[in-house]
């Protein structure tokens, strides 16, 4: 089991020392999680599991996939990333980057968070396997109509919710500046100016740092 | 107030079981769907300003807007505690409602898809194997002791019995008895029932 201890905090502001354990593989869908446990100021350790993709045995996810956390303060686990999301938003309030239950952004924010992994990532997964999306059975839409929705919000933004980053944007705009300028993405003066805001926050650049090699 | 968009026999069903369980005042909005088999007829384009893609379900409650079946339960079981649908935030079972919530709509959501649409019978989708999916499905309702959470109902419960129900009457799913008998306890709670009558509106 390879741990490293990664981040110092301040434990005046989190009162009893909490501790998130990442489940991480360099440069995959986990890396964006470092740079979302940057952004809260939580305490956190990185694992680095062995054999990806393949079982690491002390790798608590499913199907043995990454990004999933345990919160070291109770032992539970948590998979998917919206979930992981939404939970490490809950648990770190602090930092301001998800809306709380009362929040009126608390129904967007969870809209986008559910929107990401049921409708963007299935619609990106078709196009890239070719595969026509069957509108009126599939719970999601092509990359198209997707992106028209995005691009909609983004055109207010500067962030999903406005005028505030939030977790979502760690989603999306990694997901988007990942792409890049590949042929599956539809070209976008918003979307450009969105991933530039994003990247260019310090948390991207410390989380980058840490993501590891292969 | 909580206004539910909704079209009868559809996704959007299960929302309406949902807010039955809620307990709070609700009203439905019946909102014009295309069908899986072809039929209805388009939603007015005004409608995206509710749903981005003129589908069913969403809500509007007191002027916040969610959409998505996982967001909208998520959202209305922590808005509304004293329903007791969603473990607390302290709860060390919130970790694993967060995770089966976004599992719902993720890869429980995209396989048995990709199995209708015939897409996974010569190459991977990239969604997940249907067998690893199926497995983890199974277990996780072989645990349901009698629901997800224990002796507490969920709104992931609901999400669950109603994503069984509708896999089983497609044969996406295997009718093993696991499946079937926690449906059926879940389709027999009274709030199911009511929603069953509300379903046409």
């Amino acid at each position: 089991m390879m741990l490293s201890a990664v981040q110092g905090y301040n434990q005046a502001d989190l009162g009893e020392a909490t501790m998130i354990t990442l489940f991480h593989y360099p440069q995959t869908r986990s890396s964006r999680f470092i740079f979302l446990l940057e952004e809260l100021g939580a305490p956190y350790q990185i694992h680095q599991i062995t054999n990806f993709p393949g079982k690491d045995p002390n790798n608590p996810h499913p199907h043995g996939k990454v990004p999933a956390i345990r919160d070291e303060d109770t032992g539970e686990v948590v998979y998917e990333s919206p979930a992981i999301a939404l939970y490490l938003t809950d648990k770190f309030p602090k930092a301001g980057i998800g809306p709380t239950v009362g929040e009126n952004t608390r129904g967007a924010y969870l809209s986008w968070l559910v929107y990401y992994g049921s409708v963007l990532e299935p619609a990106f997964m078709s196009k890239f396997t070719n595969q026509p999306v069957p509108r009126p059975q599939a719970g999601w839409v092509d990359v198209e109509e997707a992106m028209a929705h995005v691009i909609g919000a983004l055109s207010k933004g500067p962030y999903l919710l406005g005028e505030k980053f939030s977790a979502a944007d760690v989603l999306y705009g990694t997901t988007f500046a990942m792409f890049g300028k590949s042929p599956m993405m539809p070209k976008s003066d918003v979307i450009d100016l969105y991933v530039k805001h994003v990247t260019e926050r310090p948390a991207l650049a410390r989380a980058q740092a840490k993501d590891g090699t292969r | 107030m909580i206004t539910l968009y909704h079209a009868p026999r559809s996704r959007s069903s299960m929302i309406v079981w949902l807010l039955e369980e809620l307990g709070q005042p609700y009203k439905i909005e019946l909102t014009p769907i295309i069908y899986g088999n072809g039929t209805g007829a388009p939603a007015p384009e005004s409608y995206r300003a509710i749903h981005p893609h003129k589908k069913v379900p969403a809500i509007d409650h007191d002027g916040v807007k969610v959409f998505e079946c996982a967001g909208i339960a998520a959202y209305v079981a922590d808005r509304f505690p004293q329903s007791n649908l969603a473990p607390k935030p302290d709860d060390p079972k919130r970790g694993l409602y967060a995770s089966l919530m976004a599992y719902w709509a993720g890869p429980l959501n995209a396989i048995p898809t990709a199995r209708m649409g015939g897409w996974d019978k010569d190459k991977p989708t990239g969604f997940g194997t249907f067998d690893e999916m199926e497995a983890f499905l199974e277990k996780t309702i072989g645990a349901a002791d009698p629901w997800l959470f224990g002796k507490d109902f969920s709104a992931a419960d609901v999400l669950y019995a109603a994503a069984l129900n509708f896999y089983m009457m497609f044969d996406l799913l295997p009718k093993k008895p696991v499946y079937v008998d926690y449906a059926a306890r879940a389709n027999e709670r009274p709030a199911a029932k009511r929603a069953q009558e509300r379903d046409n509106g």
